[in-house]
C-alpha cells in the first residue's frame, strides 16, 4: 500500500452550534488504504466529524480534502464519499439487487456493466443468493452487508462507516469485525469507521483517533495506543484500570510516591510535582516481598477468578492496585503480604 | 372465549349495524317500488322501473359523469398540492415552519363547512379580496366570475379536502427514516431524484389511502355545490336532494342513491386494488428479478 499518498485531510475542522462546540480544531492525515477509527464515548463529535466528511453536516471552518482538494464546497452526492449508516438505510422498497444498483444507475451506467458490477459487489459480502429479497426480509448481519456492498459498489474514495456492528449480537459482531477488516485490506479502500467500543478499534484499525468533547486526544497506531496512551482519559478508555493520583519526586533518582508513602522508582521526564500512574492489570507480575524484582509491596484485600487467570485486590498505601496474575494452585490468600515486578516499559505516567 | 361473555358483547354491536343497515335496507327496497301520485309516499309494484329511468335519462347520466370527472379532478389537486405540503410539515429544518402549517391546516379541518362556504363567498365574490385585489394589480378589466361557477366549488372543495389528504400522507413521509434520505443523497442522488425515487415511491400506499379518502369526500359533496354553484353547479348529492325534497319522488330517489352507491364503492375498490397491485409489482419484480 502507497502509505505516502494522503487520501484524507482534514484541517482546523471545527464545528459549532449556537456557540456550543461540537468538534473543535481536528487536524489529521489519513494515507490512502488505511482504515482510521474515530474512537470515543458518545457525545465526543465523532459523529459529527463523519456526517463533515460525507457532507450531511456543514463546518464552522477548517478545511476537509480528499486527495488534495477541498470537497468543503460539493454537496454529499458529489462527494468520493459513500456510508454506511448505522441502522443501514436500505430502501425498504427496493430489492437488494436495486438497492445496489442504485447509486450506479445514477451514473448512468450501462445495463450489462450494472449488473456485473452489482453481482461482484453482492458475491464480495457473500450476499450473492439474497439479490431479489427485500430488506425487510434479511438480518441484522445481512442488511448490513447489503448496505456494505451499496456503497463499495460505486468505488469511493473514502468509505464511511458510523457504528457499523453496534445493532449485531457480540457473536456476529466479532466475526463482522474480521471480515470488514480482511474485505478492507484485499480492496484496498480507505476507511473512517466511528466507534465507542475499544476492542473494535483495535480490530479493525491502522490508526486510532481517541476523541474527547470534539476533540482528538490521541491520534496512534493501535499497538501505541494500547501501551503507550499519552494521557488519562485514553488510557482509562483503552481499559488500563490502575490509575493512581500520586506525586512524581525527583531527588536524584526519580519516583512516584503512592498516597500512603510507598515509593515506586520510575523513568520519566516528568518534572516533580502531581502525576497519575497508570499500569495494566495482565503488566503486573507478583512475587515474594525481599525478591530482587520486587518494586512494590502491599497487602492482598481480595482475589476473584477470571478463568485461568486471577484479578487480585492489593492494597498499596491508601490505594488499591489490581493485578491479573496466571493462576498457582489456589494463588494468594487474603492479607498475604506480597511483591510486585513491574516492567518499567509497561508504565506510563502523565502529569495531572 | 366460548360459552364466555362473547355472544353478550356482540348484542349492542349487532343492534347498531342492523338499525344502521336497516335503514339502507329500506331506502334500498322502496327503489323497486313505484311513486304515490301527488305525494312524497310509494306503492307497489315491485320493478325496475325507478333503475331503467336513471339509466336512460342522459341528464341524470351526465350529472353522475360530471360528479366523478369532478371528484377525479378534486383527487388529483389534492394529491399535487397536499403531498408538496405534507413533506414540507414533515421534514422542515424550520419548526415554525412545521407548527404553522399544521396547526393551519387542523385549524382547517376542524371549521365548519357552511361557515368556510360562506367565508369563500366574501373571497371570491364580484366585490370579494381576490377580485378586488385583481383590479387594482390591473391584472384583469372586469371583475373574474369566480363563485357562482365549478370554479368556486373545485376551489372550496380542495380546500375541505387538502387537510385529509396531506394529514395521511404526512405520517407516511414522517415514518420514513431522514437516513434513508441521506443514503441516497450520499450515493450520488440529487434533492429532487432523492423526493421522487425514494420517498415518494415508499409512501405510495399513503398516497392511495389518501386519495381514496378525498374522492370519497368529493364525490358525495353537497353543501359545496349548492352554496357556491349557483344553481349552475349540480353534482349527484344534490340530484338526489332534488328528487327526494323537489319532486317527492321518493323511489327514484333511493333508485339514484343506490347506483351513486354502487359507482362509488366499485370506484374505491378500484383504489384499493390499485394499492396492492403495486405491492404485487414489488413482489413480482422479486420473483422476476
Amino acid at each position: 500500500m502507497p502509505a505516502d499518498v494522503t487520501a484524507l485531510e482534514l484541517a482546523g475542522l471545527r464545528k459549532s452550534y449556537g456557540g456550543q462546540a461540537a468538534v473543535r480544531e481536528v487536524d489529521l492525515r489519513l494515507p490512502r488504504g488505511a482504515l482510521l477509527t474515530l474512537l470515543g464515548p458518545s457525545g465526543c463529535g465523532k459523529s459529527t466529524l463523519l456526517r463533515m466528511i460525507a457532507g450531511f453536516v456543514e463546518p464552522s471552518g477548517g478545511d476537509i480534502r480528499i486527495n488534495g482538494r477541498s470537497v468543503l464546497a460539493l454537496r454529499p452526492e458529489r462527494r468520493p464519499t459513500a456510508m454506511v449508516f448505522q441502522s443501514y438505510a436500505l430502501f425498504p422498497h427496493m430489492t437488494v439487487f436495486d438497492n445496489v444498483a442504485f447509486g450506479l444507475r445514477l451514473r448512468a451506467t450501462p445495463r450489462v456493466e450494472i449488473a456485473d458490477k452489482v453481482r461482484r459487489a453482492l458475491a464480495l459480502v457473500r450476499m450473492d443468493a439474497f439479490e431479489a429479497r427485500f430488506p425487510s426480509e434479511l438480518s441484522g448481519g445481512q442488511q448490513q452487508r447489503v448496505a456494505l456492498a451499496r456503497c463499495l459498489v460505486v468505488e469511493p474514495e473514502i468509505l464511511l462507516l458510523d457504528e457499523p456492528f453496534g445493532a449485531l449480537d457480540r457473536h456476529l459482531r466479532e466475526e463482522m469485525q474480521v471480515e470488514m477488516r480482511k474485505l478492507q485490506r484485499q480492496l484496498g479502500v480507505t476507511m473512517v469507521v466511528v466507534t465507542h467500543d475499544q476492542e473494535e478499534a483495535l480490530v479493525l484499525s491502522d490508526y486510532i483517533a481517541v476523541m474527547r468533547a470534539g476533540a482528538i486526544e490521541q491520534f496512534a497506531e493501535p499497538i501505541e495506543l494500547f501501551d503507550r496512551p499519552t494521557n488519562r482519559f485514553v488510557a482509562s478508555f483503552m481499559g488500563v484500570s490502575n490509575l493512581v493520583d500520586g506525586i512524581v519526586e525527583r531527588d536524584g533518582e526519580v519516583s512516584f510516591r503512592f498516597p500512603g508513602g510507598a515509593r515506586l522508582p520510575v523513568v520519566s521526564d516528568l518534572p516533580a510535582g502531581p502525576a497519575t500512574l497508570a499500569l495494566r492489570p495482565e503488566a503486573v507480575r507478583l512475587c515474594a516481598p525481599d525478591d530482587a524484582a520486587c518494586r512494590l509491596t502491599g497487602t492482598v484485600a481480595f482475589t476473584s477468578l477470571v478463568g485461568s487467570r486471577m484479578s487480585c485486590e492489593i492494597k498499596v498505601g491508601e490505594t488499591v492496585v489490581t493485578a491479573l496474575v496466571p493462576r498457582h494452585g489456589s494463588g494468594p490468600a487474603i492479607g498475604e503480604r506480597v511483591g510486585m515486578a513491574l516492567a518499567a516499559e509497561q508504565l506510563q505516567l502523565f502529569a495531572r | 372465549m366460548r360459552g364466555g361473555a362473547m355472544p353478550l358483547l356482540m348484542l349492542p354491536m349487532a343492534v347498531l349495524m342492523a338499525l344502521f343497515f336497516g335503514a339502507f335496507a329500506v331506502f334500498g327496497f322502496v327503489s323497486f317500488l313505484q311513486p304515490a301520485s301527488g305525494m312524497p309516499g310509494y306503492q307497489g309494484p315491485l320493478g325496475l322501473s325507478n333503475y331503467l329511468r336513471f339509466l336512460t335519462d342522459p341528464a341524470a347520466l351526465a350529472i353522475l359523469g360530471e360528479t366523478i370527472v369532478f371528484a377525479i379532478v378534486v383527487t388529483l389537486a389534492s394529491i399535487l398540492l397536499g403531498y408538496p405540503l405534507a413533506y414540507i410539515m414533515a421534514r422542515s429544518p424550520y419548526r415554525v415552519v412545521r407548527s404553522l402549517l399544521l396547526g393551519a391546516l387542523v385549524l382547517t379541518f376542524l371549521s365548519g363547512s357552511i361557515n368556510r362556504a360562506y367565508g369563500w363567498l366574501i373571497l371570491l365574490g364580484r366585490r370579494g379580496v381576490v377580485n378586488d385585489a385583481l383590479l387594482a394589480l390591473g391584472l384583469v378589466d372586469r371583475p373574474v366570475a369566480l363563485v357562482y361557477n365549478w370554479t368556486g366549488v373545485f376551489i372550496a372543495l380542495l380546500h375541505f379536502t387538502l387537510p385529509y389528504f396531506a394529514l395521511t400522507v404526512f405520517g407516511s413521509i414522517r415514518s420514513v427514516p431522514v437516513q434513508v434520505e441521506e443514503a441516497a443523497r450520499d450515493l450520488g442522488a440529487g434533492p429532487l431524484s432523492t423526493f421522487f425515487r425514494i420517498t415518494v415511491p415508499i409512501t405510495v400506499p399513503a398516497i392511495i389511502s389518501g386519495a381514496a379518502l378525498v374522492f370519497s369526500l368529493a364525490i358525495s359533496a353537497f353543501a359545496f355545490p349548492l352554496l357556491l354553484g349557483g344553481g349552475r353547479v349540480r353534482l349527484i348529492s344534490n340530484y338526489i336532494y332534488d328528487q327526494l325534497f323537489v319532486a317527492f319522488n321518493l323511489p327514484f330517489a333511493a333508485a339514484s342513491s343506490t347506483i351513486f352507491l354502487v359507482v362509488a364503492i366499485a370506484t374505491l375498490c378500484a383504489f384499493f386494488w390499485l394499492e396492492g397491485a403495486v405491492t404485487r409489482r414489488r413482489a413480482a419484480k422479486r420473483g422476476a428479478a
